[in-house]
């Protein structure tokens, strides 16, 4: 026996479907406002009251499954420091989906999401889906200052999903990757994959990865 | 001359006889049969001997062309014995047997291949090359036996009709192979029924290529006709990856990629832990019937039984003895057999048919109980002959593979080589089974040993030796069958060679099957007598199987083999969905966990730079330390940012650029910051800051960011770094309204002096109207060298210290001292790279061409002097004034008029950088020349004044 099944056409068995929808997802918003542990916590599940500050773009990766699909989600986390701005159009072009990052406890980073909403509509394609995201709300009870309604309201104007999340608990972490992952499906995304950024244990096998093409979506 | 260059001699010159063989046709008439090549297309003519044996391209009269296409059959009953069939045609030849008759079965097998495989990329073959024949056959035709039939390669190539030709020409709009019933000539040699519900046409045109690519693998000549399950496989495996009909499959859609198969593997790994056994009954039988037809009734051999098994194995072989069988798929005893068997079925239990397969006389039928029908999937067929020449369906096996829950079960059928002595032959025939059998609805194919479990039956020839005949049948009379299984060939392999590895078979309870007088239960009388032997086997291999019984129904006597029997008790894994949806998350965490652990790490000393004041040409060099601190090889590499041309400013020199460093190793990258006549003016007039940010990004993984800080002087409180402004690289506009040493000036006052047409806007209220006629840089080491060097030997000649050069830099730009350091080369040196640091030089861009244009004029050359700026032109005169006293003082200096006349040109002459850097080398030294030409005008004319 070489204990090896081949995964048999037509994902028989009764087993969630095999292959993986790749996706790029980059997150966005000024600094310190979480995206760094909002990416961990979501990854790897754990939280840092130290985290450092990005100075970079890190990469993660992440799978989630969501009406028996897999989707893959390649995770770019920019660096949210003012004097990097100019460089994040380099993690937000090609990417299927954007979370903007506010922390409910700082007006002017929600103010700050707003100037990155406004920047990815105009310099992406309307099919980038993005998610608003109120970080830090276990802080709500002491220091709150974006009110839940407000960034509902505004985020229904511009045609986004709202979440408020805690990157610290947890809470909404799971949702709001899910959401974007259904989102995805139900728009049916064609896989948009940037030439050099991906890892698949293709590589880690030692694989020779084939060449990616990129597709466009219209 | 053999055949081939015979046939040669017939042909066109782009035309090449691959192989010829000679024989006789129906008529007892000599032919020669010879495959044809012309750029890749393959046709076989048949010519008729005139002369025995031919020696001259016109001892053949050609009789017949066939393209080898889909169309084209050869079959063979025996070895010497061949029909051909293309169209209505039905040819029969006698061969003898020789090596040239195998290469020409090679070649036609070969040819048949080939045409499948290009008519599936799409490259129709085109046989119009054949058409010149056609004439040739009519005017031939009256010597020959058939004169009716009249050669038509459209015919045959059946462009205008419907049928399996027309869908190998037209693969590019449609790829459903039409698999209908059978009348469809593809199936000739073989029948693959199915009838499994999940069947759909799934249209998924983008995949016909690799599909019917990989049908060009396929083993025997005729089974194109599967082509349609692989391609509605496809169309499942698109389903499954979330694609809707009528989407068009993404592009970079793969199937099985390195991470599904680490799933897959993992799964099955885990699989006891969301799996439930449950047991299933199998029956197998075999029976080789001889070529008869069925008895009355066959319940004695499959209906014995109290209980109803849940699936039957029922394999036959010699189904169908008669050359008709070797040609046509549609056999009348396949089908009688057939309902024989379902008529026979265990009356307690209800069935459906799986799947049925034949290969001329090896059929395989599956059934299984209805109740269980549902639970199977991926049914799927192959087949491999081995008979004559490796290639013909007299021999060979077949095969049946399911999954039924979360087991796969394969069951083979196989027809292995006769004779007492051949047993290496039926090692060989298993091996070709095993090895080339593919389920190719999978992607890699399947082969038989990737199932759970195998069961292996058929009349595999094995017999008993090393024992008196009489010895054989005394044991066997005694039921001493244990001590006589020892002298069986198959037992002897099993466990011991490579042949049927992992098989069991269970204990050999019954007597010999093999070989009867038909309709008794008396061994073979015949001349031959044969040795009795257990031809009939059923073997097993597998986890979770139990055998039953074992054993031969002597009941049924119509052939001269007796059918045997065998039952088992097999595990059955069922997948409890929610255990295995929970499993499979699990996994899928773990391999991301994995990937992200194996994402490219690395640790670096330094995201920042702060460099102290930077002057120009003056070098600093940092280093930045990159430390590969994860688990795999990390290739770093500074790449561009978003549309920039190049990774980092003109001013940042940074090595290795790219680089590959192991795990636990480093790297030291330099960071060297130098300013230099070609960026020093974009730095003195604010077009360009002494900052960036560089993106170190490794392959596969994330992205640093390192930055470069310099804060302009004055500009701040806290002072990490500055760029000192120098003289060097200001604007001959800005030098002259410029007073006082630069390191004085203010930076905005600076940067205001630079704004283009600054010198118009000069405000000679203000300044008092005091402007330099040249800037006093210039002026002080001219002066400096007029003073203390024009006698000075190899003037210009000799270079300078870079150390005093920049002390020279430093006193023009503070002030002080008075009197300029350094020797004379090295303030000649300043002077110079003063000159071209210029952002415009002495005679700006847009003079420059006009200049090489009128080089042979000196009055014209004057005249565009008179049209530069002012200040241009001052500075222009002044230095031409400067190098004619130098020249004057010649016999001191060594200067010579021709190379001062070129280095002047270079510097004060210099191209616009749009137009730099694309000249050819011949080009640039004719400037060269004509910019000499242009400067030493005026060094050498008698009549220059000011
Ligand atoms: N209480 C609380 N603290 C949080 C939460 N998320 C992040 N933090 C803290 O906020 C700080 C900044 O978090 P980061 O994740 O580094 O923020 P960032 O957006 O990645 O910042 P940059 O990388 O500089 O753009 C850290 O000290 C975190 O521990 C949260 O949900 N609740
Ligand atoms: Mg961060």
């Amino acid at each position: 026996m070489s204990g090896l099944q081949r995964p048999p056409p037509g994902g028989g068995s009764g087993r969630p479907g095999g292959g993986a929808q790749q996706m790029k997802l980059v997150l966005l918003g000024d600094q310190g406002v979480g995206k760094s542990s909002l990416a961990l916590r979501f990854v790897r599940g754990d939280f840092r009251e130290d985290q450092e500050a990005t100075i970079g773009a890190a990469f993660l990766t992440q799978t989630v499954n969501v009406q028996g699909k897999n989707i893959k989600f390649d995770i770019w986390d920019t660096a949210g420091q003012e004097r990097y701005h100019s460089l994040a159009p380099m993690y937000y072009r090609g990417a299927q989906a954007a979370i903007v990052v506010y922390d409910i406890t700082s007006t002017h980073s929600f103010e700050q999401a707003h100037s990155w909403v406004k920047e990815l509509q105009k310099e992406t394609g309307p099919d980038v889906i993005i998610a608003l995201a109120g970080n830090k709300v276990d802080m709500a009870a002491e220091t709150r200052a974006v009110m839940k309604e407000e960034a509902e309201k505004y985020a229904m104007e511009h045609g986004l999903f709202h979440l408020e999340t805690s990157a610290k608990t947890g809470y909404n972490v799971q949702n709001l990757f899910q959401t974007l992952a259904q989102e995805i499906i139900r728009n049916d995304y064609v896989v948009t994959q940037t030439r050099h950024r991906i890892v698949t244990t293709a590589d880690l096998l030692g694989e020779q990865s084939y060449p990616r093409r990129r597709t466009c979506c219209s | 001359m053999n055949l081939c260059e015979i046939v040669q001699a017939r042909l066109a010159p782009d035309e090449k006889c691959l192989v010829c063989i000679d024989g006789v046709d129906g008529s007892k008439l000599a032919v020669s049969l010879a495959i044809v090549e012309r750029r890749g297309d393959r046709a076989l003519f048949i010519f008729n001997n005139q002369r025995v044996p031919p020696v001259r391209g016109s001892d053949l009269s050609l009789q017949k062309v066939y393209p080898v296409d889909l169309d084209l059959k050869c079959l063979a009953a025996h070895e010497h014995n061949i029909s051909i069939q293309s169209g209505k045609d039905n040819l029969k030849f006698d061969i003898p047997r020789n090596p040239s008759t195998h290469d020409f079965f090679v070649q036609l097998k070969l040819a048949k291949d080939l045409y499948s495989q290009s008519a599936g990329f799409g490259l129709p073959a085109s046989f119009s090359w054949l058409d010149k024949y056609r004439d040739q056959l009519s005017k031939e035709s009256n010597s020959n036996p058939f004169a009716n039939d009249i050669f038509d390669p459209l015919g045959y190539m059946k462009i205008n009709e419907s049928g399996p030709k027309k869908t190998a020409a037209s693969k590019s709009k449609s790829l459903i192979l039409p698999k209908s019933g059978s009348n469809n000539s593809l199936n000739s040699l073989t029948v693959s029924r199915e009838r499994s519900p999940h069947r759909k046409k799934s249209p998924s045109r983008t995949k016909v290529k690799s599909t019917i690519a990989k049908s060009a693998s396929k083993e025997s000549l005729d089974d194109l006709d599967s082509n349609s399950e692989i391609v509605e496989t496809l169309g499942e495996i698109q389903k499954q990856f979330g694609l809707a009909v009528g989407v068009p499959p993404k592009e970079n859609f793969k199937p099985g990629t390195a991470r599904d198969t680490l799933i897959e593997y993992f799964l099955h790994d885990r699989e006891s832990e969301f799996t439930d056994i449950q047991h299933l009954s199998v029956f197998c039988g075999t029976w080789n019937v001889n070529g008869k037809l069925p008895p009355d009734s066959i319940l004695e051999w499959l209906s014995v039984d109290t209980e109803p098994p849940d699936i039957y194995v029922i394999g036959f072989q010699e189904l169908d003895l008669s050359n008709q069988a070797y040609i046509f798929s549609d056999s009348q005893k396949e089908v009688v057999w057939q309902e024989k068997v379902e008529e026979c079925l265990h009356p307690k239990g209800r069935y459906r048919e799986v799947k049925l397969i034949r290969l001329v006389g090896v059929m395989l039928l599956v059934y299984i109980k209805e109740e269980y029908y549902s639970h199977v999937r991926h049914a799927d067929c192959d087949m491999v002959a081995t008979g004559i020449l490796g290639v013909m369906g007299n021999k060979g096996g077949v095969s049946v593979r399911i999954q039924i829950h979360n087991t796969s079960i394969c069951f083979v059928n196989c027809h292995l080589a006769a004779h007492q002595d051949e047993i290496e032959r039926r090692n060989q025939d298993y091996r070709d089974i095993e090895f080339k059998l593919r389920f190719k609805q999978f992607l890699p194919p399947l082969t038989i040993r990737e199932h759970d479990i195998v069961f292996w039956i058929g009349d595999m020839n094995y017999r008993i030796s090393d024992l008196d005949i009489n010895e054989i049948k005394d044991l066997i009379a005694a039921s001493r069958y244990k001590e006589l299984v020892m002298f069986d060939q198959l037992t002897k392999q099993l466990g011991k060679t490579d042949v049927f590895r992992g098989y069991s078979e269970q204990a050999i309870k019954f007597q010999p099957t093999y070989k009867y007088d038909t309709g008794t239960d008396d061994w073979d009388t015949s001349e031959k007598c044969r040795t009795p032997a257990w031809c009939d086997r059923v073997l097993y291999k597998g986890r979770g199987i139990e055998p039953k019984v074992y054993r031969f129904h002597p009941v049924l006597k119509i052939s001269d083999h007796k059918p045997v029997s065998s039952l088992f008790k097999v595990e059955i894994k069922v997948v409890d969905p929610k255990r295995c949806k929970k499993v499979y998350e699990d996994v899928n965490k773990m391999l991301d966990r994995l990937e992200n652990d194996y994402l490219p790490q690395v640790e670096l000393d330094h995201r920042e730079f702060f460099f102290g004041e930077v002057k120009f040409i003056e070098s600093q060099q940092k280093d930045l330390t990159v430390m590969n601190t994860g688990q795999v090889p990390v290739t770093y590499e500074f790449i561009n940012k978003l549309d920039d041309r190049n990774f980092s400013k003109p001013w940042l020199k940074v090595g290795p650029n790219k680089s590959v460093i192991v795990p636990g190793n480093k790297v030291v990258i330099s960071m060297e910051v130098y300013i230099d006549k070609n960026n020093v003016g974009d730095l003195n007039s604010g077009k360009d800051t002494l900052s960036d940010i560089l993106v170190l990004h490794l392959h596969g993984g994330k992205d640093f960011f390192i930055s470069f800080l310099f804060l302009l002087l004055n500009d701040v409180s806290t002072v990490y770094g500055t760029y000192v402004p120098s003289s060097f690289g200001c604007s001959v506009e800005a030098l002259v309204q410029m007073h006082g040493p630069i390191r004085e000036v203010p930076v905005a006052t600076l940067l205001d002096l630079e704004q283009p047409g600054s010198l118009s806007k000069v405000d000679v209220a203000a300044t008092g109207g005091r402007l330099y006629s040249v800037p006093k840089e210039i002026w002080r080491m001219v002066d400096h060298i007029w003073r203390y060097g024009r006698h000075q030997d190899d003037l210009f000649q000799q270079p300078g210290l870079d150390m005093e050069v920049q002390q020279i830099r430093d006193c023009l730009d503070t002030g002080s001292p008075d009197l300029l350091p350094g020797s004379i080369h090295s303030v000649a040196e300043a002077l110079l790279l003063f000159l071209e640091s210029l952002p415009e030089p002495v005679i700006p861009f847009p003079f420059y061409q006009s200049c090489l244009e009128c080089v042979n004029n000196y009055l014209l050359c004057k005249q565009i002097i008179l049209k530069i700026p002012e200040c241009h032109r001052n500075l222009f005169h002044y230095l031409i004034s400067f190098f004619r006293e130098l020249l004057s003082n010649a016999e001191h200096n060594n200067l010579s008029i021709k190379s001062l006349a070129s280095m002047v040109g270079e510097i004060i002459l210099r191209a616009p950088p749009s137009m730099s850097s694309n000249a050819s080398r011949q080009l640039r030294k004719s400037e060269d020349l004509k910019r000499a030409a242009f400067v030493y005008h005026f060094l050498t004319s008698e009549d220059y004044d000011e």
